[in-house]
C-alpha cells in the first residue's frame, strides 16, 4: 500500500527525520512511537503530501507522491492530532463539507455520512453542534471525517491524545474496525500500552531515526522475556553497574547519574540482582520492577524513558 | 473546490449570525460616541452657503444683507451676493443651501405698513442647513415686523435716507425684540417670507449634513473589522490544524486563499449593501455620483485587504498579532479622518491625514454624496489601484509562505 524509501527532512541546522524506510500492507496497523520531537508528525506530514521530503521517495499504490498528486491524495485518509473540525457546525456539515473536498456529493455523500457516523457511534447526535459534544466525541468525528471518503491508507496522528479511558477504548476498536475491512493504517502514539495492543508493527523513532522495527514480539525478543528492573537513589550509576555485573545474570540497558536499568531473564536472576544492589547499600524502596514490555524496549533502543 | 469551500464559510457565518450583527453595529456604536465627543468642534466648521439677491436696492435691503454679513454670522453663514439666475444654478448644482431674496418693492411695502414678503428658497438636500435658515429668517422677520410695529416713523425717515445709521438700527432692533418678547400681541401685521423648494437633481442629491462626515468612516471601520475577523479566522485555522487538514485533501493552497478572498470579498460587499442601504434612508441621503461610492467601497477594500494581509503574515503569534492590529486600525482609522476631521486637526498632522492613502477613500464616498463636478476617473486612480494591487499581491505571498513555514515548523 505505501512505500517508503530514505526519507529525510531538515528544517536549518536540525535534522528532523534521517533516512527512514518501511513499507505497510493492506490491513495491518503499523504504530509510530516515539517521544515529542522524535520526528513522527514530519514524517506522517511528508507521507500524507502536507511537507515536500528533502530526500526519498514515498509510493502510494504503486504512484509516487509528489507536491501536485491530487488524485493520489484521494487514496489517503488524514486524522490530526488537534481536533480540526468547525465546531460552530454540526457533525453532518462538517462531514458534509469534508467529503465535499473529496469530490463526494449527493446520495453517496449521505450514504457515507450515515456510514461513518454509525461507525463512529454518534447517528444520534448527528445534527448537534460540535461545540457541545464531549472531547472523546469530538475526537470520534475527527477520526470520522479522516475516514469519510473512504482511503485505503489512513494515517492517524496521535487520535486519542486527551481523550479519556473510555473514548480510548471507542477510538482503538474503531481502528481495529478498519485495518479489519482492509484499510492500511500509519498510527502514531506515545501511549506503549496502545502501541503494543493495537499495533502489528511497530517503528520506533527517536531524534528523527527509527532504532528499531517489527512486531511487539521481535522487538521484545532484543531485551528478552523476562524482567525490567529501574533502580533510582544517591549513587553513580555507570560505576554501580560496573561492580553488579559479575553479580547476576542480565543486561544493562541504561546507567547515569541515580539511574540504573537492568533486565534479568528469569525470577532467580531478579532475586540475586536485588540482593547485590542491597549489598551496595540501594534500598528496595528505590526499585521498580515490571515485565518486560515495550518500555523496556524504549529504554533499550533511547537510552530514555518515554515521558510524554 | 472553491464551491465547497466558500459553501462552508457561508454555513459558518449563518450559524453565527450573531458575530455578523456584532461586526456592524461595533464600528456604528464607537464612530457615534466618537463623533458625539467631537462634535462642537465639527460644529465650529460649519457653515452655510447662503445667496443674497437684493432686487429692491434700498437703505432697509441694504441693512437685511449687510446684517447676514456682520461678523457675528460670518461663522453661521457663508454669503455669496450673485445674480438670482446664478444662484439657482448654484442651488441645482447643490453648492447652495439656500437663495434669500428681497424682491424689488419691499421696502415700500414695509413703510407702508403693507404686507411685504421676503423670499427664501431652500436647497431639501440640505436638511440642517435648511433648519438653520429657517430659524434665522423667522428672527430676522420678527425683528423686522417689530420694528415696523413699533417705530413706524423712524423707520420711514431712515428708508429715506441714501445710507443707514447700523447703530440706531441695532438699537432699534434690539428694543423692538425685547417688547415682541414680552408682549406677542404686537405682531398685528406680520412680515411675510415665502419659502420655496429648490429642484432636486434628478440623479438624486445629497443631504450634506454632519452625518455625512463620518459614514464613510463608519464604512471604512466596518470593512476593517469584518477583513481583521476573516483574516483572524484564517490564522485560528492555520494554528488549530484546520489548514493542514484541508491541505491533504486534493484542495490546493492556492484555492484556499482564493476562496478567503472571495469570502471577504462578498463579506465587504455584503455589510456594505447592509450600511448603505439603511443609512440612505435613515439619514435622507442621495447619491450624486453612484460610481464614486463603488470606488470608494473597492479602494477601502484593497486598503483594509492590504493592511490584513500584511498584519496576519507577521511571523508572531496570533494573540501578538490581535493585540497589534487594534493599534494599527485605531491608528488607520486617524489617518481616514474618521475619528478627528483633518479639517480641526493641527496643520502638520491635518496635512499628513489629508495626504494618506487611507483618507482617499473616505474623501472619494463624501464626493459621492456630494454635487460639484468631480471626475470619476482620475490619473492617479490608476497608479493607486496598481500599488495596491501590487502590494495587495505581494502581502498575499507573504501570508502564503507563513502558511507554508508554519506547515514545516510543526516538527
Amino acid at each position: 500500500m505505501i512505500e517508503v524509501k530514505g526519507l529525510s527532512k531538515r528544517f536549518g541546522d536540525i535534522h528532523a527525520v534521517r533516512e527512514i524506510s518501511f513499507s505497510v500492507k493492506e490491513g495491518e496497523i503499523f504504530g509510530f512511537l516515539g517521544p515529542n520531537g522524535a520526528g513522527k508528525t514530519t514524517s506522517i506530514h511528508m507521507m500524507c503530501g502536507l511537507l515536500t521530503p528533502d530526500s526519498g521517495t514515498i509510493i502510494i499504490n504503486g504512484k509516487e507522491l509528489r507536491p501536485n498528486s491530487t488524485a493520489l491524495r484521494r487514496e489517503i485518509g488524514f486524522v490530526p492530532q488537534e481536533t480540526a473540525l468547525y465546531p460552530e457546525l454540526s457533525a453532518v456539515e462538517n462531514l458534509r463539507f469534508w467529503g465535499g473536498l473529496y469530490g463526494l456529493k449527493g446520495d453517496k455523500l449521505n450514504q457515507r455520512i450515515d456510514e461513518v457516523l454509525h461507525l463512529v457511534e454518534l447517528s444520534s447526535r448527528a445534527h448537534d453542534r460540535v461545540e457541545t459534544y464531549s472531547g472523546g466525541m469530538q475526537k470520534r468525528v475527527n477520526l470520522a471525517a479522516g475516514i469519510l471518503h473512504n482511503p485505503g491508507l489512513i494515517f492517524m496522528d496521535e487520535p486519542t491524545a486527551g481523550v479519556d479511558p473510555q473514548g480510548r477504548f471507542a477510538i482503538l476498536n474503531i481502528v481495529r474496525e478498519l485495518a479489519a475491512s482492509g484499510k492500511a493504517i500509519i498510527y502514531t502514539t506515545h501511549y506503549m500500552d496502545e502501541a503494543q495492543k493495537l499495533c502489528d508493527r511497530i517503528a520506533v523513532m527517536d531524534f528523527g531515526e527509527i532504532l528499531g522495527m517489527g512486531s511487539f514480539e521481535q522487538l521484545r525478543d532484543q531485551v528478552g522475556k523476562g524482567f525490567q528492573i529501574f533502580a533510582k537513589g544517591d549513587f553513580d550509576g555507570p560505576k554501580l553497574a560496573h561492580q553488579l555485573k559479575n553479580d547476576f545474570k542480565g543486561e544493562i540497558l541504561h546507567s547515569g547519574r541515580g539511574l540504573l536499568a537492568v533486565v534479568v531473564a528469569d525470577a532467580a536472576e531478579l532475586g540475586r540482582f536485588v540482593a547485590a544492589m542491597k549489598a551496595h547499600g540501594v534500598n528496595a524502596d528505590d526499585l521498580k520492577i515490571k515485565e518486560t514490555d515495550l518500555e523496556t524496549v524504549f529504554l533499550k533502543l533511547t537510552g530514555r524513558e518515554l515521558r510524554d | 473546490m472553491l464551491k465547497v469551500l466558500l459553501k462552508k464559510d457561508f454555513r459558518r457565518l449563518a450559524k453565527d449570525p450573531l458575530s455578523l450583527l456584532f461586526l456592524l453595529a461595533l464600528p456604528l456604536v464607537i464612530t457615534l460616541i466618537a463623533r458625539s465627543v467631537f462634535s462642537p468642534s465639527a460644529a465650529a466648521q460649519f457653515t452655510v452657503p447662503l445667496a443674497v439677491v437684493d432686487q429692491d436696492n434700498t437703505p432697509l435691503s441694504e441693512f437685511i444683507t449687510s446684517t447676514l454679513s456682520n461678523e457675528k454670522m460670518a461663522s453661521l453663514f457663508e454669503v455669496r451676493n450673485i445674480p438670482l439666475k446664478e444662484a439657482k444654478q448654484e442651488l441645482h448644482d447643490n453648492e447652495l443651501a439656500g437663495i434669500f431674496v428681497i424682491p424689488k418693492g419691499f421696502t415700500d411695502q414695509f413703510v407702508n405698513q403693507k404686507p411685504a414678503a421676503l423670499k427664501l428658497t431652500t436647497n431639501p438636500s440640505r436638511v440642517i442647513s435648511t433648519g438653520i435658515l429657517q430659524s434665522t429668517f423667522e428672527i430676522l422677520t420678527n425683528l423686522l415686523d417689530g420694528i415696523r410695529e413699533l417705530f413706524p416713523e423712524q423707520i420711514a425717515v431712515l428708508s429715506q435716507k441714501n445710507t443707514l445709521d447700523m447703530e440706531t438700527v441695532f438699537e432699534l432692533g434690539r428694543s423692538a425684540m425685547d417688547k415682541i418678547l414680552k408682549e406677542k400681541d404686537l405682531l398685528k401685521f406680520p412680515v411675510t417670507f415665502e419659502k420655496e423648494k429648490g429642484r432636486k437633481k434628478e440623479s438624486g442629491s445629497p443631504q450634506n449634513g454632519i452625518i455625512l462626515a463620518f459614514l464613510p468612516g463608519i464604512a471604512f471601520m466596518s470593512i476593517l473589522f469584518v477583513l481583521s475577523a476573516v483574516f483572524k479566522r484564517q490564522s485560528e485555522e492555520l494554528e488549530n490544524g484546520m489548514i493542514n487538514r484541508i491541505l491533504v485533501s486534493p484542495a490546493t493552497l492556492n484555492q484556499l486563499l482564493s476562496a478567503t478572498l472571495l469570502y471577504s470579498l462578498a463579506m465587504v460587499f455584503l455589510i456594505q449593501i447592509v450600511l448603505w442601504l439603511i443609512s440612505i434612508p435613515l439619514f435622507h441621503l442621495q447619491i450624486f455620483h453612484g460610481f464614486l461610492l463603488l470606488k470608494g467601497i473597492v479602494y477601502m477594500s484593497l486598503l483594509a485587504t492590504l493592511l490584513n494581509a500584511v498584519l496576519y503574515s507577521l511571523p508572531m503569534k496570533l494573540r501578538t498579532i490581535e493585540a497589534f492590529s487594534s493599534i494599527v486600525i485605531i491608528t488607520v482609522c486617524l489617518l481616514s479622518g474618521l475619528l478627528v476631521s483633518p479639517l480641526i486637526m493641527p496643520g502638520g498632522l491635518r496635512e499628513m491625514v489629508s495626504s494618506s492613502p487611507f483618507y482617499a477613500p473616505v474623501e472619494i464616498i463624501t464626493r459621492a454624496f456630494t454635487g460639484g463636478n468631480f471626475p470619476l476617473i482620475t490619473s492617479s486612480d490608476a497608479i493607486f489601484t496598481g500599488s495596491i494591487l501590487i502590494l495587495l499581491f505581494l502581502s498575499l505571498l507573504l501570508f502564503r509562505s507563513k502558511i507554508n513555514r508554519h506547515r514545516a515548523g510543526t516538527v
